[in-house]
C-alpha cells in the first residue's frame, strides 16, 4: 500500500477515541480547504469537456460534474452528470463517484456505479477532481472489457459495435430537460 | 490642585460665623427656623448639601485627572464641607441663632466618613460619565480610571459602567463620521484603559463587542492595522507631542516591540499549585478564559479577523510594497516579522520571510552579477555616459503576493498591453544581467517585471539647468523617449512627441504616458507643445517670465495678452500655474490607476464568468439571487459584487452568447 494513502500520523486507536470530538471538526475544515483549491484550480483552468461544481445547498462535500461525451465515441456530445461524494478523510480516500445520467457502459452498472482502480485501491492522495473526470472521460472511448459490471455491453462493444452505438443512446437521457 | 494644608478648624469657624452674621442673614434665619420647625429645615438642609455636593465635584474635576484629586476631595469634605454642615446644623438647632465658634460641635468620625463616601461616589459617577474622553485621551487621563477603580466591587456598579460605556461608544464612536483610524486607536485605548479598570478583562470583553464588530465590517480596517504594525515606532513621541490625528496607527507598532508575551497569558484555572488563584467575577461570562486574551492589544486587534490568512495576506501585500521600495535597510520590517513570529509561529510567516530573504539575498547577487557581466562602473566617471545602471531584486514569484503588471496566473489576452518596453539600452543590459544570473543559479530562470522599481533620472537642458529625481519606470520610460542624442543640443530644436506616438514606442496605454507627461510638465521639464494636439516638447529654456508657464495649462491664455503684470502678479501666476499642474498631474496619475483597477477587476470577472458556467452547467437553470448566494459560498475570499453588479455582469454573458436566460433563470446555452 502507498504511503500517500494514510493519513500522516494517524493516532492510535485509544488516541483517536479521545480526540474524536475535535478532530472531525478540524479534518472537515482541511478537506474543504483542498476542495476549495481544487474548485479554484478548476475555474483557472478549465478543461473542455470537463466541469464540476459544489452542489446547490452550498455543501463542499458534495460536487455535482458533468463531462460531455468525446467525439469519436458512441457517447459524443451528451451530457452526462455525476455525482461526487467526499470522505472526511479526502484525499486520503478516494471520493465516491456515480453516474446520474442513465448510462450503457461496460465497466458502469445501471444504478450509475463505476469500475475504476483510481476510484478503488489505486486511489493516490495526489488525484484530483479534475484527474477522476479525465480518466472517466478516457474511459467512457476504451472501456475495460476484462472486468466488466454490464457483461452485455462489454460484449457487444467487443462484437457488435453499432448496436452498442444504438444502446448507449436509447440508454442515454438528458438530465436537464 | 495643590493639596492645602489644614487651617486651624477654628479660623474656619470664624470665617464661617463672621459671614452668617450679617443682619439680613440672621434675620432670614430665624424667620425660617420658626416658620419650618427644625425638622423640615434639616430635610431641606440634607438637598442642599447634596446638590452642593454633586456641583461641586463636577466643577471642580471635570476634566481634570490626577493622582490629587481624591486628595483634595477628602480635605474639601472633612475641612469644608463637615464645618459648614456642622455650623448649620447648629445654627438650626438654636432657632436661628447664629452660635459663637467655640460652641459649634466637632463632627463625629463617622459623620465625616459618611461624608466623605458621598463625595467619593459623585467622584465615580463624573467619572464613570467621562469615561469615553478619558478612554480618548488616554495616557493622559491615567488618574481617571484610578478614581473608578475602587469603587467598582459590585456587580451593579460593574454592569452600570460597562452600559454606560457601550452606549457612550455607539453614540460617539460608532458611526459613519468616525475614521477607521479613529475608532481603531479609541479600540486601543479602550483596551489599555480599561486593563487598569479590571484586569480580568471581563469588563472589557462587555464593551468590545460591539467595536469588533463595527470595524469587521470597515473594508479598511485589516489595510490600516497592518499599516500600523509595520510603521515605525519612534515617531509615536512626535505624535503625541504635536497632538494630531496621524493615518497611521503607530501604537500598534510599538505595543508589538514592548510587549511581554507572558502577560497575556491567562491564569490557568487547572494550575493547582497557583495559590493566587481567584475565582471570575460574579459577572463574568461563562468562556471568559477566551476572552481574556483580549486583554492584549496586538492580540485583539489581529483577531479582529477571521482568519489569520487574511491578516498573513494583507500583511504580505503590504510588505511586498516596502521591500520593493529602494531603502538602505529594511531592519524594521525584518524586527516587525520576528515578532509576529513569536505570535503566530514560523509557518504561517514563512511567506514573509521568504520574502525578506529575497531583498537580501538580492543585494548580494546584484554585486556578484554585475561584478561577472562587466556591469560594474565607477560611480566617479558615469556621469558623461548615457548608459544607465541597473541592479535588480529577484524574488522567488511563489511566495509573492501578485503584483501589479506581473503576468496574471490566469489568462488573459488584453493584460498584453501593460507590459511596457523599456528602452533598448535597458533591455542590453537586461540581457547580460540575465545570463549573469543563469550562469549562477542554472536551474532558474530570470523574469522582469518592467512595472516594477525605480528610476533615478538626472535630466540636463540646454540652459545648464539639471534635474534629479526618483521616478517609476515607466515615467522614466517616457522622458527617456525625449532623450536628445545629440551632443550639440543647443542648435537643435527641443523636441517635441504626441502621446499617441509615445503610447506604440513604449506599448503603454496613454492615460500612463500622459500622466507621466504631465508629472514632468509639474517639473517644468515639459511643456505641452503649442501647435501639434496632445503632444509635449521639452522645455529647453526656461521660460525669462514666469508668467509664461500659464501657457502650459490653458493654451486658450497667452501670457502676451496681460504686458503690464507687476512682478508680484506674475509669480502668483506662476505658482497657481503650478498647483494646477500638479492637480492635472495627479489627476492623469488617478485616472490610470482607475483604468488599472478596472482592468483587475475585469481579470477577476473571468474567473467568476468561469464560476458562473460551471455552476450552470452542473445545477441547471438558476435565477439571479441564488447565482449570487452560490459564488458568495464558493468563490475563495467571498464574492465582491452587488446583485445589481452581478445582473449586468450575467447580461454581458447573455450578450457574448454563453449564456441565455429563460424567465428570471439564467441558463447554459
Amino acid at each position: 500500500m502507498d504511503f500517500e494513502n494514510s493519513a500522516p500520523n494517524q493516532p492510535t486507536m485509544a488516541e483517536q477515541a479521545k480526540l474524536n470530538g475535535s478532530a472531525s471538526v478540524a479534518n472537515t475544515q482541511s478537506v474543504t480547504k483542498r476542495l476549495q483549491s481544487e474548485l479554484m484550480a478548476l475555474m483557472m483552468s478549465p478543461t473542455p469537456g470537463i466541469s464540476a461544481f459544489p452542489d446547490a445547498d452550498g455543501n463542499m462535500l458534495h460536487w455535482i460534474a458533468t463531462i460531455v461525451g468525446p467525439n469519436d465515441t458512441p457517447y459524443a456530445d451528451l451530457n452526462l452528470k455525476l455525482d461526487f461524494q467526499f470522505p472526511a478523510d479526502y484525499p486520503y480516500s478516494p471520493p465516491t463517484v456515480l453516474f446520474k445520467t442513465p448510462i450503457y457502459h461496460p465497466n458502469i452498472d445501471f444504478s450509475g456505479r463505476i469500475c475504476l482502480d483510481i476510484l478503488k485501491d489505486k486511489w493516490v492522495a495526489s488525484y484530483s477532481v479534475q484527474t477522476v473526470l479525465l480518466s472517466l472521460q478516457s474511459l467512457l472511448g476504451e472501456p475495460n472489457n476484462a472486468s466488466p459490471l454490464n457483461n452485455e455491453a462489454a460484449i457487444l462493444h467487443e462484437k457488435d459495435f453499432e448496436e452498442y452505438k444504438r444502446k448507449v443512446l436509447a440508454r442515454h437521457v438528458d438530465l436537464d430537460d | 490642585m495643590a493639596v492645602v494644608t489644614p487651617p486651624d478648624r477654628q479660623a474656619r469657624l470664624n470665617m464661617i460665623t463672621q459671614m452668617l452674621s450679617t443682619d439680613s442673614i440672621k434675620r432670614s434665619m430665624r424667620l425660617w427656623v420658626a416658620q419650618l420647625g427644625t425638622v423640615r429645615m434639616k430635610q431641606i438642609f440634607a438637598v442642599v448639601v447634596d446638590k452642593v455636593m454633586s456641583d461641586f465635584v463636577a466643577w471642580a474635576y471635570a476634566g481634570t485627572y490626577n493622582e490629587e484629586v481624591q486628595d483634595h476631595l477628602r480635605y474639601w469634605t472633612e475641612h469644608v464641607l463637615s464645618v459648614w454642615v456642622s455650623v448649620f446644623l447648629c445654627v438650626t438647632d438654636q432657632g436661628g441663632v447664629v452660635p459663637a465658634p467655640i460652641n459649634v460641635p466637632v463632627p463625629g468620625k463617622a459623620q465625616v466618613e459618611r461624608y466623605k463616601n458621598m463625595a467619593y461616589s459623585r467622584l465615580w459617577a463624573l467619572r464613570v460619565d467621562e469615561l469615553f474622553d478619558i478612554v480618548v485621551d488616554w495616557d493622559d487621563t491615567i488618574a481617571g480610571i484610578d478614581d473608578i477603580k475602587p469603587l467598582l466591587t459590585t456587580p451593579q456598579a460593574r454592569q452600570y459602567v460597562s452600559q454606560k460605556f457601550a452606549t457612550t461608544l455607539q453614540t460617539r464612536l460608532l458611526h459613519p463620521g468616525a475614521s477607521t483610524v479613529e475608532i481603531l486607536q479609541i479600540y486601543v485605548s479602550t483596551i489599555r484603559a480599561f486593563k487598569g479598570l479590571d484586569p480580568r478583562g471581563v469588563l472589557l470583553s462587555k464593551v468590545s463587542g460591539r467595536v469588533r464588530q463595527y470595524l469587521r465590517e470597515r473594508d479598511d480596517t485589516i489595510k490600516l492595522v497592518v499599516a500600523g504594525l509595520l510603521a515605525d515606532p519612534s515617531t509615536i513621541a512626535e505624535k503625541r507631542a504635536s497632538d494630531q490625528n496621524s493615518d497611521v496607527l503607530s501604537e500598534l507598532a510599538w505595543e508589538l516591540q514592548h510587549r511581554d508575551l507572558n502577560a497575556g497569558k491567562n491564569v490557568n484555572s487547572m494550575d493547582w499549585n497557583n495559590m493566587k488563584w481567584q475565582p471570575e467575577p460574579i459577572d463574568a461570562v461563562p468562556d471568559q478564559a477566551k476572552s481574556a486574551k483580549h486583554m492584549d492589544v496586538i492580540g485583539s486587534v489581529i483577531s479582529l479577523f477571521e482568519s489569520k490568512d487574511v491578516f498573513v495576506k494583507e500583511l504580505q501585500v503590504t510588505l511586498a510594497e516596502r521591500l520593493l521600495r529602494n531603502k538602505e535597510d529594511y531592519d524594521q520590517e525584518t524586527s516587525v516579522i520576528e515578532h509576529l513570529k513569536i505570535r503566530f509561529g514560523d509557518a504561517a510567516l514563512q511567506a514573509c520571510e521568504v520574502m525578506l530573504k529575497d531583498v537580501l539575498d538580492s543585494r548580494r547577487l546584484d554585486q556578484v552579477i554585475r561584478k561577472d557581466q562587466g556591469l560594474l562602473q565607477d560611480h566617479g566617471d558615469t556621469e558623461d555616459t548615457q548608459e544607465p545602471e541597473i541592479h535588480a531584486k529577484i524574488l522567488s514569484r511563489l511566495f509573492w503576493p501578485s503584483l501589479p503588471g506581473s503576468t496574471p496566473a490566469y489568462g488573459d489576452d488584453s493584460e498584453e498591453e501593460q507590459r511596457f518596453k523599456p528602452p533598448l539600452s535597458i533591455l542590453h543590459q537586461r540581457d547580460l544581467y540575465e545570463q549573469g544570473f543563469e550562469n549562477l543559479k542554472q536551474t532558474r530562470k530570470l523574469t522582469w517585471n518592467d512595472n516594477l522599481g525605480q528610476v533615478e533620472i538626472e535630466l540636463s537642458f540646454a540652459d545648464g539647468r539639471t534635474y534629479h529625481d526618483e521616478v517609476l519606470p515607466y515615467q522614466a520610460g517616457v522622458i527617456y523617449a525625449f532623450n536628445n542624442e545629440d551632443e550639440d543640443s543647443t542648435l537643435t530644436e527641443p523636441i517635441t512627441r504626441t502621446v499617441s506616438d509615445l503610447s506604440t514606442e513604449l506599448t503603454l496605454p496613454t492615460t500612463l504616458v500622459r500622466s507621466a507627461c504631465l508629472l514632468f510638465v509639474s517639473k517644468r521639464i515639459l511643456q505641452p507643445s503649442s501647435n501639434i494636439h496632445d503632444a509635449f516638447t521639452v522645455l529647453e529654456h526656461l521660460p525669462p517670465i514666469p508668467g509664461t508657464l500659464t501657457t502650459a495649462l490653458d493654451p486658450s491664455t497667452n501670457s502676451t495678452t496681460f504686458p503690464t503684470h507687476t512682478n508680484a502678479d506674475l509669480a502668483s501666476s506662476a505658482a497657481a500655474a503650478q498647483v494646477a499642474a500638479d492637480r492635472a498631474a495627479e489627476l492623469a496619475a488617478q485616472q490610470a490607476a482607475k483604468e488599472a483597477e478596472a482592468k483587475e477587476k475585469r481579470a477577476k470577472m473571468a474567473v467568476y464568468q468561469q464560476f458562473v458556467m460551471a455552476m450552470l452547467t452542473n445545477q441547471g437553470a438558476m435565477p439571479l439571487p441564488r447565482i449570487a448566494m452560490m459564488l458568495g459560498m464558493v468563490v475563495p475570499g467571498g464574492f465582491p459584487f452587488s446583485n445589481e453588479e452581478l445582473r449586468e455582469f450575467l447580461a454581458g454573458m447573455v450578450r457574448d452568447g454563453g449564456v441565455v436566460m429563460l424567465g428570471a433563470n439564467y441558463k447554459k446555452a
